[in-house]
Protein backbone atom coordinates (compact mmCIF):
# COMPACT_ATOMS: atom_id res chain seq x y z
CA UNK A 1 0.00 0.00 0.00
CA UNK A 2 1.29 3.54 -0.45
CA UNK A 3 2.13 5.72 2.19
CA UNK A 4 -0.96 8.19 2.20
CA UNK A 5 -3.22 5.00 1.82
CA UNK A 6 -1.12 3.80 5.10
CA UNK A 7 -1.22 7.02 6.81
CA UNK A 8 -5.10 7.30 5.93
CA UNK A 9 -6.04 3.82 7.58
CA UNK A 10 -3.88 4.26 10.38
CA UNK A 11 -5.07 7.52 11.56
CA UNK A 12 -9.01 6.66 10.64
CA UNK A 13 -8.49 3.56 12.67
CA UNK A 14 -7.09 5.20 15.77
CA UNK A 15 -9.67 8.02 15.41
CA UNK A 16 -12.52 5.71 15.23
CA UNK A 17 -11.66 3.57 18.23
CA UNK A 18 -10.55 6.79 19.93
CA UNK A 19 -13.99 8.53 19.56
CA UNK A 20 -16.38 5.84 19.84
CA UNK A 21 -14.95 5.92 23.78
CA UNK A 22 -12.90 2.75 23.85
CA UNK A 23 -10.03 3.53 26.85
CA UNK A 24 -7.57 6.08 24.68
CA UNK A 25 -4.20 3.18 25.52
CA UNK A 26 -6.55 -0.11 24.89
CA UNK A 27 -6.91 2.07 21.13
CA UNK A 28 -3.84 2.72 20.76
CA UNK A 29 -2.81 -1.14 21.55
CA UNK A 30 -5.17 -2.55 19.16
CA UNK A 31 -4.23 -0.71 16.36
CA UNK A 32 -0.90 -1.58 17.20
CA UNK A 33 -1.63 -5.00 17.10
CA UNK A 34 -3.71 -4.84 13.79
CA UNK A 35 -0.69 -3.34 12.36
CA UNK A 36 1.71 -6.24 13.49
CA UNK A 37 -0.51 -8.91 12.51
CA UNK A 38 -0.74 -7.08 8.96
CA UNK A 39 2.47 -7.43 8.67
CA UNK A 40 4.01 -10.23 10.32
CA UNK A 41 0.61 -12.70 10.96
CA UNK A 42 1.11 -14.24 14.49
CA UNK A 43 5.04 -14.05 14.40
CA UNK A 44 5.04 -10.13 14.68
CA UNK A 45 3.59 -10.15 18.32
CA UNK A 46 6.53 -12.79 19.55
CA UNK A 47 8.70 -9.49 20.47
CA UNK A 48 5.75 -7.73 22.22
CA UNK A 49 7.14 -10.08 25.69
CA UNK A 50 10.65 -8.19 25.22
CA UNK A 51 9.12 -4.42 23.76
CA UNK A 52 7.25 -4.76 27.31
CA UNK A 53 10.12 -5.31 29.08
CA UNK A 54 12.37 -2.49 27.33
CA UNK A 55 10.19 -0.13 26.95
CA UNK A 56 9.00 0.37 31.07
CA UNK A 57 12.31 -1.03 32.49
CA UNK A 58 12.95 2.98 33.00
CA UNK A 59 14.68 4.63 35.23
CA UNK A 60 13.46 7.95 33.23
CA UNK A 61 9.87 7.24 33.31
CA UNK A 62 9.87 7.07 37.57
CA UNK A 63 10.08 10.48 36.98
CA UNK A 64 6.30 10.61 36.36
CA UNK A 65 4.65 8.47 39.45
CA UNK A 66 7.00 10.85 41.74
CA UNK A 67 6.46 14.16 40.49
CA UNK A 68 2.98 13.11 40.65
CA UNK A 69 3.18 12.08 44.47
CA UNK A 70 5.28 15.41 45.05
CA UNK A 71 2.45 17.47 43.87
CA UNK A 72 -0.53 15.66 45.17
CA UNK A 73 1.43 15.87 48.90
CA UNK A 74 1.53 19.78 48.25
CA UNK A 75 -2.11 19.49 47.51
CA UNK A 76 -3.95 17.42 50.05
CA UNK A 77 -1.71 19.17 52.88
CA UNK A 78 -4.07 22.09 52.15
CA UNK A 79 -0.51 23.95 50.94
CA UNK A 80 -2.19 25.18 47.51
CA UNK A 81 -4.58 27.15 49.89
CA UNK A 82 -1.59 29.00 51.44
CA UNK A 83 -0.28 29.75 48.02
CA UNK A 84 -2.98 31.09 46.69
CA UNK A 85 -3.95 33.32 49.95
CA UNK A 86 -0.31 34.71 49.98
CA UNK A 87 0.03 35.53 45.85
CA UNK A 88 -3.41 36.97 46.39
CA UNK A 89 -1.84 39.77 49.29
CA UNK A 90 1.04 40.50 46.56
CA UNK A 91 -0.58 40.91 43.09
CA UNK A 92 -4.19 42.07 44.64
CA UNK A 93 -2.75 45.55 43.62
CA UNK A 94 -2.78 45.19 40.14
CA UNK A 95 -5.60 45.48 37.70
CA UNK A 96 -7.36 42.27 37.56
CA UNK A 97 -6.98 41.31 41.56
CA UNK A 98 -8.13 38.03 42.52
CA UNK A 99 -8.22 37.14 38.10
CA UNK A 100 -4.29 38.07 38.49
CA UNK A 101 -3.84 35.46 41.53
CA UNK A 102 -5.27 32.17 39.77
CA UNK A 103 -2.36 33.08 36.71
CA UNK A 104 0.55 33.83 39.51
CA UNK A 105 -1.37 30.73 41.57
CA UNK A 106 -0.77 28.47 38.82
CA UNK A 107 2.62 29.62 37.25
CA UNK A 108 3.83 28.85 40.79
CA UNK A 109 1.84 25.45 41.48
CA UNK A 110 2.85 24.71 37.51
CA UNK A 111 6.52 24.78 39.64
CA UNK A 112 6.09 21.72 41.35
CA UNK A 113 3.18 19.91 39.20
CA UNK A 114 4.17 18.46 36.08
CA UNK A 115 0.45 18.00 34.91
CA UNK A 116 -2.03 21.12 33.65
CA UNK A 117 -4.88 19.19 34.93
CA UNK A 118 -3.94 18.72 38.69
CA UNK A 119 -2.81 22.53 38.03
CA UNK A 120 -5.75 23.41 37.00
CA UNK A 121 -7.76 21.81 39.87
CA UNK A 122 -5.58 22.67 42.96
CA UNK A 123 -5.88 26.30 42.02
CA UNK A 124 -9.44 26.05 40.97
CA UNK A 125 -10.82 24.41 43.66
CA UNK A 126 -9.20 27.37 46.05
CA UNK A 127 -10.12 30.37 43.87
CA UNK A 128 -13.61 29.76 42.52
CA UNK A 129 -15.30 30.14 45.97
CA UNK A 130 -13.78 33.27 46.63
CA UNK A 131 -14.39 35.13 42.84
CA UNK A 132 -17.99 33.54 43.11
CA UNK A 133 -18.51 35.19 46.37
CA UNK A 134 -16.19 38.90 45.73
CA UNK A 135 -18.65 38.41 42.49
CA UNK A 136 -15.90 38.22 39.69
CA UNK A 137 -17.05 37.61 35.66
CA UNK A 138 -17.39 34.65 35.81
CA UNK A 139 -16.83 33.31 31.92
CA UNK A 140 -13.13 35.42 32.79
CA UNK A 141 -12.78 33.86 35.92
CA UNK A 142 -13.08 30.23 34.85
CA UNK A 143 -11.15 31.29 31.58
CA UNK A 144 -8.16 32.41 33.72
CA UNK A 145 -8.25 29.27 35.95
CA UNK A 146 -8.45 26.77 33.05
CA UNK A 147 -5.91 28.57 30.84
CA UNK A 148 -3.38 29.14 33.57
CA UNK A 149 -3.73 25.16 34.70
CA UNK A 150 -1.80 24.44 31.22
CA UNK A 151 1.23 26.37 32.63
CA UNK A 152 1.02 23.01 34.64
CA UNK A 153 3.05 21.26 31.34
CA UNK A 154 5.14 24.01 30.33
CA UNK A 155 7.14 25.01 33.26
CA UNK A 156 8.80 22.22 34.71
CA UNK A 157 8.41 19.82 35.94
CA UNK A 158 6.17 18.61 33.00
CA UNK A 159 5.18 14.67 32.67
CA UNK A 160 4.72 15.43 28.66
CA UNK A 161 8.02 16.73 28.17
CA UNK A 162 9.02 13.39 30.04
CA UNK A 163 7.39 11.33 28.10
CA UNK A 164 8.47 13.20 25.17
CA UNK A 165 11.78 12.55 26.28
CA UNK A 166 11.52 9.24 26.46
CA UNK A 167 10.54 8.93 23.13
CA UNK A 168 13.14 10.69 21.40
CA UNK A 169 15.98 10.06 23.72
CA UNK A 170 16.23 13.79 24.55
CA UNK A 171 17.72 15.13 27.72
CA UNK A 172 14.68 15.88 30.09
CA UNK A 173 16.56 17.86 32.25
CA UNK A 174 17.31 20.31 29.41
CA UNK A 175 13.85 19.96 28.25
CA UNK A 176 12.63 21.31 31.50
CA UNK A 177 14.90 24.32 31.39
CA UNK A 178 13.95 25.30 28.07
CA UNK A 179 10.37 25.38 29.30
CA UNK A 180 11.17 28.00 31.76
CA UNK A 181 11.20 31.33 29.61
CA UNK A 182 8.47 30.73 27.09
CA UNK A 183 6.56 29.70 30.52
CA UNK A 184 7.12 32.88 32.00
CA UNK A 185 6.45 34.67 28.64
CA UNK A 186 3.42 33.09 28.41
CA UNK A 187 2.60 34.07 32.26
CA UNK A 188 3.05 37.63 31.60
CA UNK A 189 1.53 37.83 28.31
CA UNK A 190 -1.74 35.98 30.38
CA UNK A 191 -1.27 38.66 33.23
CA UNK A 192 -1.04 41.85 30.86
CA UNK A 193 -4.20 40.75 29.14
CA UNK A 194 -6.25 40.11 32.36
CA UNK A 195 -4.60 43.78 33.51
CA UNK A 196 -5.80 45.09 30.29
CA UNK A 197 -9.23 43.40 29.95
CA UNK A 198 -10.01 44.85 33.46
CA UNK A 199 -8.96 48.38 33.11
CA UNK A 200 -11.23 48.49 29.71
CA UNK A 201 -13.89 46.86 31.76
CA UNK A 202 -14.15 47.51 35.58
CA UNK A 203 -16.86 45.24 35.82
CA UNK A 204 -15.10 42.00 35.64
CA UNK A 205 -12.92 42.29 38.31
CA UNK A 206 -13.97 44.52 41.58
CA UNK A 207 -11.41 46.58 43.35
CA UNK A 208 -11.02 45.04 46.82
CA UNK A 209 -7.59 46.23 48.35
CA UNK A 210 -6.79 45.70 51.39
CA UNK A 211 -3.83 47.21 53.24
CA UNK A 212 -1.49 44.63 54.33
CA UNK A 213 0.55 45.83 57.60
CA UNK A 214 3.43 44.24 58.51
CA UNK A 215 1.78 41.44 60.23
CA UNK A 216 0.03 40.43 57.25
CA UNK A 217 3.68 40.57 55.15
CA UNK A 218 5.07 38.08 57.51
CA UNK A 219 2.25 35.93 57.24
CA UNK A 220 2.30 36.02 53.08
CA UNK A 221 6.19 35.49 53.64
CA UNK A 222 4.78 32.37 55.54
CA UNK A 223 2.28 31.04 53.29
CA UNK A 224 4.65 31.45 50.08
CA UNK A 225 7.97 30.05 51.80
CA UNK A 226 6.78 26.56 51.69
CA UNK A 227 6.74 26.46 47.75
CA UNK A 228 9.19 28.72 47.24
CA UNK A 229 11.38 26.23 49.52
CA UNK A 230 10.40 23.22 47.24
CA UNK A 231 10.91 24.67 44.12
CA UNK A 232 14.35 26.21 44.75
CA UNK A 233 15.95 23.01 45.98
CA UNK A 234 13.89 20.85 43.66
CA UNK A 235 14.80 22.55 40.44
CA UNK A 236 18.01 24.65 41.51
CA UNK A 237 19.44 20.94 42.59
CA UNK A 238 18.12 19.97 39.00
CA UNK A 239 19.66 23.28 37.22
CA UNK A 240 23.11 23.36 38.81
CA UNK A 241 23.25 19.69 37.71
CA UNK A 242 23.48 17.91 40.94
CA UNK A 243 20.99 15.80 39.77
CA UNK A 244 19.18 14.09 37.37
CA UNK A 245 15.35 15.12 36.72
CA UNK A 246 13.96 11.51 38.01
CA UNK A 247 16.83 12.08 41.25
CA UNK A 248 14.88 15.42 41.38
CA UNK A 249 11.49 14.12 41.38
CA UNK A 250 12.53 11.40 44.00
CA UNK A 251 14.16 14.06 46.55
CA UNK A 252 10.62 16.76 45.79
CA UNK A 253 8.59 13.69 47.11
CA UNK A 254 11.22 13.64 50.32
CA UNK A 255 11.20 17.51 50.72
CA UNK A 256 7.54 17.88 50.18
CA UNK A 257 6.89 15.37 52.98
CA UNK A 258 9.25 17.40 55.48
CA UNK A 259 7.72 20.46 54.35
CA UNK A 260 3.82 19.62 54.42
CA UNK A 261 4.31 17.97 57.67
CA UNK A 262 5.57 21.66 58.89
CA UNK A 263 3.70 24.10 57.13
CA UNK A 264 0.75 21.89 56.53
CA UNK A 265 -1.71 19.32 57.19
CA UNK A 266 -0.04 15.69 56.64
CA UNK A 267 -1.22 13.17 58.38
CA UNK A 268 -1.25 9.16 58.06
CA UNK A 269 -4.78 9.59 56.16
CA UNK A 270 -3.54 12.83 53.50
CA UNK A 271 -0.85 11.08 52.98
CA UNK A 272 -2.57 7.88 52.24
CA UNK A 273 -4.83 10.12 49.95
CA UNK A 274 -1.96 11.57 47.88
CA UNK A 275 -0.48 8.42 47.63
CA UNK A 276 -4.02 6.40 46.42
CA UNK A 277 -4.81 9.15 43.91
CA UNK A 278 -0.71 8.92 42.73
CA UNK A 279 -1.26 5.59 42.11
CA UNK A 280 -4.85 6.21 39.86
CA UNK A 281 -2.93 8.74 38.29
CA UNK A 282 -0.10 6.95 37.31
CA UNK A 283 -1.67 3.66 36.06
CA UNK A 284 -3.60 5.87 33.74
CA UNK A 285 -0.25 7.89 32.20
CA UNK A 286 1.77 4.75 32.35
CA UNK A 287 -0.84 3.06 30.37
CA UNK A 288 -0.80 5.18 28.11
CA UNK A 289 2.91 5.29 27.49
CA UNK A 290 3.27 1.68 27.25
CA UNK A 291 0.51 1.43 24.72
CA UNK A 292 2.19 4.22 22.94
CA UNK A 293 5.94 1.89 22.96
CA UNK A 294 4.10 -0.85 21.48
CA UNK A 295 2.64 1.75 18.54
CA UNK A 296 6.01 2.71 18.22
CA UNK A 297 7.44 -0.61 17.85
CA UNK A 298 4.45 -1.51 15.39
CA UNK A 299 5.07 1.16 13.39
CA UNK A 300 8.84 0.97 13.29
CA UNK A 301 8.84 -2.85 12.50
CA UNK A 302 6.58 -1.70 9.53
CA UNK A 303 8.72 1.45 8.57
CA UNK A 304 6.30 3.58 8.27
CA UNK A 305 8.34 6.42 10.24
CA UNK A 306 11.23 5.95 7.53
CA UNK A 307 8.59 6.58 4.54
CA UNK A 308 6.92 9.15 5.96
CA UNK A 309 10.02 10.76 6.01
CA UNK A 310 11.29 10.38 3.13
CA UNK A 311 8.25 10.80 1.51
CA UNK A 312 7.80 14.37 3.83
CA UNK A 313 11.00 15.30 3.05
CA UNK A 314 11.00 14.48 -0.71
CA UNK A 315 7.72 16.85 -1.01
CA UNK A 316 10.54 19.98 -0.68
CA UNK A 317 8.27 22.20 2.09
CA UNK A 318 10.15 24.70 3.84
CA UNK A 319 10.80 24.25 7.49
CA UNK A 320 8.61 26.97 8.00
CA UNK A 321 5.59 25.31 5.42
CA UNK A 322 6.44 22.56 6.90
CA UNK A 323 6.17 23.64 10.86
CA UNK A 324 2.55 25.13 9.98
CA UNK A 325 1.45 22.27 8.66
CA UNK A 326 2.65 20.24 11.93
CA UNK A 327 1.10 23.59 14.04
CA UNK A 328 -2.16 22.55 12.07
CA UNK A 329 -2.25 19.08 12.23
CA UNK A 330 -1.86 19.29 15.96
CA UNK A 331 -4.48 21.96 16.52
CA UNK A 332 -7.14 19.78 14.68
CA UNK A 333 -6.03 16.88 16.32
CA UNK A 334 -5.99 18.88 20.09
CA UNK A 335 -9.81 18.95 19.09
CA UNK A 336 -10.38 15.35 18.68
CA UNK A 337 -7.88 12.96 21.00
CA UNK A 338 -6.89 13.82 24.18
CA UNK A 339 -3.81 15.80 24.55
CA UNK A 340 -0.89 12.62 25.78
CA UNK A 341 -2.65 10.59 23.69
CA UNK A 342 -1.93 13.08 20.80
CA UNK A 343 1.64 13.23 21.65
CA UNK A 344 2.48 9.47 22.01
CA UNK A 345 0.53 8.81 18.72
CA UNK A 346 2.41 11.26 16.44
CA UNK A 347 5.71 11.35 18.19
CA UNK A 348 7.11 8.26 17.07
CA UNK A 349 5.75 9.26 13.42
CA UNK A 350 7.50 12.63 13.10
CA UNK A 351 10.54 12.51 15.12
CA UNK A 352 12.68 11.14 12.76
CA UNK A 353 11.18 13.83 10.07
CA UNK A 354 12.00 16.67 12.68
CA UNK A 355 15.40 15.16 12.32
CA UNK A 356 15.29 15.18 8.00
CA UNK A 357 14.65 19.15 8.86
CA UNK A 358 17.30 19.77 10.66
CA UNK A 359 14.57 21.08 13.58
CA UNK A 360 16.46 20.84 17.32
CA UNK A 361 14.39 18.76 19.54
CA UNK A 362 13.71 20.36 22.87
CA UNK A 363 12.78 23.32 20.33
CA UNK A 364 10.15 21.34 19.11
CA UNK A 365 9.25 19.77 22.61
CA UNK A 366 8.67 23.07 23.75
CA UNK A 367 6.30 23.79 20.48
CA UNK A 368 4.66 20.45 21.56
CA UNK A 369 3.91 21.26 24.79
CA UNK A 370 2.63 24.64 23.55
CA UNK A 371 0.33 22.52 21.32
CA UNK A 372 -0.71 20.25 24.02
CA UNK A 373 -1.59 23.26 26.03
CA UNK A 374 -4.13 24.69 23.16
CA UNK A 375 -5.60 20.31 23.18
CA UNK A 376 -5.94 20.83 27.19
CA UNK A 377 -8.10 24.10 26.70
CA UNK A 378 -10.01 22.99 23.02
CA UNK A 379 -13.78 21.73 23.13
CA UNK A 380 -14.84 19.18 23.14
CA UNK A 381 -12.23 17.64 24.64
CA UNK A 382 -10.27 19.95 26.64
CA UNK A 383 -9.44 18.69 30.15
CA UNK A 384 -9.49 21.26 31.95
CA UNK A 385 -12.07 22.78 30.55
CA UNK A 386 -13.79 19.64 32.32
CA UNK A 387 -12.33 20.19 35.53
CA UNK A 388 -13.59 23.61 35.97
CA UNK A 389 -16.66 22.95 35.01
CA UNK A 390 -16.73 19.81 37.57
CA UNK A 391 -15.68 22.53 40.31
CA UNK A 392 -17.50 25.44 39.45
CA UNK A 393 -20.85 23.82 37.79
CA UNK A 394 -20.62 26.93 35.12
CA UNK A 395 -21.95 26.46 31.70
CA UNK A 396 -18.94 25.21 29.38
CA UNK A 397 -20.33 27.60 27.04
CA UNK A 398 -19.29 30.10 29.18
CA UNK A 399 -15.58 28.62 30.25
CA UNK A 400 -14.75 27.98 26.64
CA UNK A 401 -15.87 31.82 26.23
CA UNK A 402 -13.63 32.72 29.09
CA UNK A 403 -10.60 31.21 27.53
CA UNK A 404 -10.66 31.77 23.83
CA UNK A 405 -8.91 35.21 24.55
CA UNK A 406 -6.18 32.98 25.89
CA UNK A 407 -5.82 30.55 23.11
CA UNK A 408 -4.75 33.38 20.81
CA UNK A 409 -1.96 33.80 23.39
CA UNK A 410 -0.87 30.74 23.41
CA UNK A 411 -0.40 30.94 19.85
CA UNK A 412 1.79 34.26 20.34
CA UNK A 413 3.80 32.51 22.25
CA UNK A 414 4.39 29.73 19.69
CA UNK A 415 4.84 32.21 16.59
CA UNK A 416 7.36 34.27 19.19
CA UNK A 417 9.23 30.69 19.67
CA UNK A 418 9.45 30.11 15.70
CA UNK A 419 10.70 33.56 15.27
CA UNK A 420 13.38 33.30 18.19
CA UNK A 421 14.13 30.09 19.22
CA UNK A 422 16.49 31.29 21.56
CA UNK A 423 13.53 31.68 23.84
CA UNK A 424 13.40 28.01 24.25
CA UNK A 425 17.11 27.05 23.59
CA UNK A 426 19.09 29.62 25.78
CA UNK A 427 18.27 28.71 29.44
CA UNK A 428 19.42 25.18 28.95
CA UNK A 429 21.97 26.14 27.14
CA UNK A 430 23.72 27.54 30.30
CA UNK A 431 22.80 25.00 32.31
CA UNK A 432 25.27 22.08 34.09
CA UNK A 433 24.46 18.30 33.30
CA UNK A 434 24.63 15.39 34.97
CA UNK B 1 -7.73 -7.75 46.09
CA UNK B 2 -7.78 -4.29 44.54
CA UNK B 3 -7.31 -3.23 48.06
CA UNK B 4 -4.60 -5.51 48.28
CA UNK B 5 -2.84 -4.25 45.32
CA UNK B 6 -3.38 -0.66 45.68
CA UNK B 7 -1.57 -1.26 49.04
CA UNK B 8 1.53 -2.51 47.12
CA UNK B 9 1.46 -0.13 44.22
CA UNK B 10 1.57 2.77 47.34
CA UNK B 11 4.16 1.16 49.24
CA UNK B 12 6.26 0.83 45.30
CA UNK B 13 6.03 4.39 45.20
CA UNK B 14 7.14 5.25 48.32
CA UNK B 15 10.12 2.73 48.38
CA UNK B 16 10.97 4.44 44.77
CA UNK B 17 10.76 7.76 46.60
CA UNK B 18 13.11 6.70 49.38
CA UNK B 19 15.48 4.69 47.24
CA UNK B 20 16.16 7.21 44.86
CA UNK B 21 16.56 9.76 47.16
CA UNK B 22 18.97 7.64 49.02
CA UNK B 23 21.19 7.22 46.19
CA UNK B 24 21.21 11.40 45.86
CA UNK B 25 22.64 11.45 49.60
CA UNK B 26 24.95 8.57 49.29
CA UNK B 27 26.74 10.39 45.99
CA UNK B 28 26.51 14.15 46.91
CA UNK B 29 27.40 13.92 50.53
CA UNK B 30 29.55 10.51 51.19
CA UNK B 31 30.78 10.61 47.49
CA UNK B 32 30.05 7.07 46.31
CA UNK B 33 26.93 5.46 44.31
CA UNK B 34 24.50 2.78 45.87
CA UNK B 35 24.94 1.16 42.61
CA UNK B 36 21.83 -0.62 42.18
CA UNK B 37 19.20 2.41 41.99
CA UNK B 38 18.91 2.52 38.38
CA UNK B 39 18.59 -1.17 38.35
CA UNK B 40 16.02 -1.70 41.45
CA UNK B 41 14.17 1.74 40.18
CA UNK B 42 13.34 0.53 36.77
CA UNK B 43 11.54 -2.86 38.37
CA UNK B 44 9.56 -0.88 40.35
CA UNK B 45 8.14 1.35 38.06
CA UNK B 46 7.89 -1.98 35.93
CA UNK B 47 5.70 -3.30 38.97
CA UNK B 48 3.69 0.11 39.25
CA UNK B 49 3.12 0.07 35.96
CA UNK B 50 1.83 -2.87 35.48
CA UNK B 51 -0.23 -3.75 38.59
CA UNK B 52 -2.04 -0.01 39.00
CA UNK B 53 -3.23 -0.61 35.46
CA UNK B 54 -6.29 -2.86 36.87
CA UNK B 55 -6.89 -0.10 39.79
CA UNK B 56 -7.29 2.83 37.59
CA UNK B 57 -9.41 0.51 34.94
CA UNK B 58 -11.41 -0.24 38.32
CA UNK B 59 -11.29 3.48 39.57
CA UNK B 60 -12.66 4.68 35.99
CA UNK B 61 -9.73 6.68 35.87
CA UNK B 62 -8.44 5.40 32.44
CA UNK B 63 -8.43 8.18 29.79
CA UNK B 64 -10.78 8.00 26.92
CA UNK B 65 -12.94 10.48 24.94
CA UNK B 66 -16.73 10.54 25.93
CA UNK B 67 -18.07 12.98 24.28
CA UNK B 68 -19.94 10.91 21.26
CA UNK B 69 -19.95 7.71 24.12
CA UNK B 70 -22.00 9.88 26.47
CA UNK B 71 -25.02 10.72 24.11
CA UNK B 72 -25.99 7.25 23.04
CA UNK B 73 -29.27 5.53 25.27
CA UNK B 74 -28.37 3.78 28.25
CA UNK B 75 -28.76 0.44 26.42
CA UNK B 76 -26.39 1.53 23.50
CA UNK B 77 -23.76 2.60 26.04
CA UNK B 78 -23.96 -0.87 28.01
CA UNK B 79 -23.75 -2.96 24.65
CA UNK B 80 -20.98 -0.73 23.32
CA UNK B 81 -19.32 -0.63 26.53
CA UNK B 82 -19.79 -4.11 26.56
CA UNK B 83 -17.76 -4.64 23.04
CA UNK B 84 -14.68 -2.77 24.11
CA UNK B 85 -14.22 -4.59 27.48
CA UNK B 86 -14.29 -7.96 24.96
CA UNK B 87 -11.64 -5.99 22.71
CA UNK B 88 -9.84 -5.11 25.81
CA UNK B 89 -9.77 -8.42 26.97
CA UNK B 90 -8.73 -9.60 23.80
CA UNK B 91 -5.71 -7.54 24.01
CA UNK B 92 -5.14 -8.57 27.48
CA UNK B 93 -5.42 -12.51 26.80
CA UNK B 94 -3.13 -12.04 23.77
CA UNK B 95 -0.42 -9.50 26.08
CA UNK B 96 -0.36 -11.94 28.55
CA UNK B 97 0.40 -14.94 26.64
CA UNK B 98 3.53 -13.11 25.21
CA UNK B 99 4.59 -12.61 28.44
CA UNK B 100 4.67 -15.24 30.10
CA UNK B 101 6.04 -17.08 27.26
CA UNK B 102 9.00 -14.35 28.07
CA UNK B 103 9.24 -14.87 31.94
CA UNK B 104 9.59 -18.82 31.22
CA UNK B 105 12.36 -17.74 28.03
CA UNK B 106 13.88 -16.16 30.86
CA UNK B 107 13.68 -18.52 33.23
CA UNK B 108 14.90 -21.67 31.21
CA UNK B 109 17.18 -19.85 29.90
CA UNK B 110 18.51 -18.50 33.36
CA UNK B 111 18.88 -14.89 32.04
CA UNK B 112 20.63 -11.94 34.41
CA UNK B 113 21.32 -8.95 34.43
CA UNK B 114 24.72 -7.46 33.88
CA UNK B 115 25.00 -5.71 37.21
CA UNK B 116 26.24 -5.84 40.51
CA UNK B 117 22.96 -7.82 41.85
CA UNK B 118 22.97 -10.26 39.05
CA UNK B 119 18.92 -10.39 39.22
CA UNK B 120 17.72 -13.13 37.59
CA UNK B 121 15.84 -11.45 35.10
CA UNK B 122 12.19 -13.97 35.35
CA UNK B 123 12.15 -12.23 38.74
CA UNK B 124 11.08 -8.75 38.45
CA UNK B 125 9.68 -9.79 34.91
CA UNK B 126 6.97 -12.12 36.75
CA UNK B 127 5.34 -8.65 37.90
CA UNK B 128 4.01 -7.92 34.20
CA UNK B 129 2.38 -11.22 33.66
CA UNK B 130 1.30 -10.55 37.22
CA UNK B 131 -0.61 -7.35 36.46
CA UNK B 132 -2.00 -7.91 32.80
CA UNK B 133 -3.61 -11.08 35.10
CA UNK B 134 -5.27 -8.74 37.19
CA UNK B 135 -6.38 -6.42 34.82
CA UNK B 136 -8.10 -9.65 33.05
CA UNK B 137 -10.00 -10.19 36.20
CA UNK B 138 -11.15 -7.00 36.47
CA UNK B 139 -12.38 -7.24 32.66
CA UNK B 140 -13.63 -10.34 33.22
CA UNK B 141 -16.01 -8.54 35.93
CA UNK B 142 -16.95 -5.68 33.85
CA UNK B 143 -18.18 -8.12 31.46
CA UNK B 144 -20.34 -9.97 33.62
CA UNK B 145 -21.48 -7.11 34.68
CA UNK B 146 -22.34 -5.91 31.51
CA UNK B 147 -24.56 -9.19 30.75
CA UNK B 148 -25.94 -9.21 33.67
CA UNK B 149 -27.83 -5.18 32.80
CA UNK B 150 -28.21 -6.16 29.52
CA UNK B 151 -30.43 -9.37 30.28
CA UNK B 152 -32.11 -7.54 33.20
CA UNK B 153 -32.85 -4.66 30.85
CA UNK B 154 -34.42 -7.44 28.55
CA UNK B 155 -36.26 -8.40 31.09
CA UNK B 156 -37.72 -5.28 32.36
CA UNK B 157 -38.73 -4.87 28.85
CA UNK B 158 -40.24 -7.86 28.19
CA UNK B 159 -42.08 -7.54 31.62
CA UNK B 160 -43.13 -3.79 30.62
CA UNK B 161 -44.69 -5.11 26.93
CA UNK B 162 -46.35 -7.95 28.52
CA UNK B 163 -47.99 -5.81 30.98
CA UNK B 164 -48.88 -4.15 28.04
Amino acid sequence: MNLLGDMLLLGGAILTLLLSGLWIPFGIALVALAYLYAFGGFSGFKALGLVSWGSMNSFTLTAIPLFLLMAELMLKSGLSDRVYRGLSRIVQRLPGGLLQTNIAGCATFAAISGSSVATTAAIGTVALPQLKERRYHRPLSTGTLAAGGTLGILIPPSIAMIIYGSFTETSIAKLFMAGVVPGLILTGLFMTYVAIRSMLQPSVAPQQRESIGSRGWLETLNDLTPFATLIVLVMGSLYLGFVTPTEAAALGCCLAVVICAVWGNLNVETFRAALANTVRVSGAILFIVYAAFLFSYAVGVAGLADRLTAGLVGLDLGKISFLLAIFVIFTILGCLVESIGMMVITVPLLYPVLLGYGIDPIWFGVALVLLIELGQITPPLGLNLFVIQGISSEKLGDIVRGTAPFYALIFTVLGLLVAIPELALWFPSQMSTR
Amino acid sequence: MIFVQKWICELLVVTMALLITAEVISREIFGHSLQVTHEIAGYLLVAVAFLSIGISLNDKALFRVEFLFGRLPRRGQVILQLIFDLLALGFSLLLEYQLIQLVASSYSRGFKEATILATPLYLPQLVMPLGVGLMIVVLSAQILAGVGLLVKNGEVEETREESQ
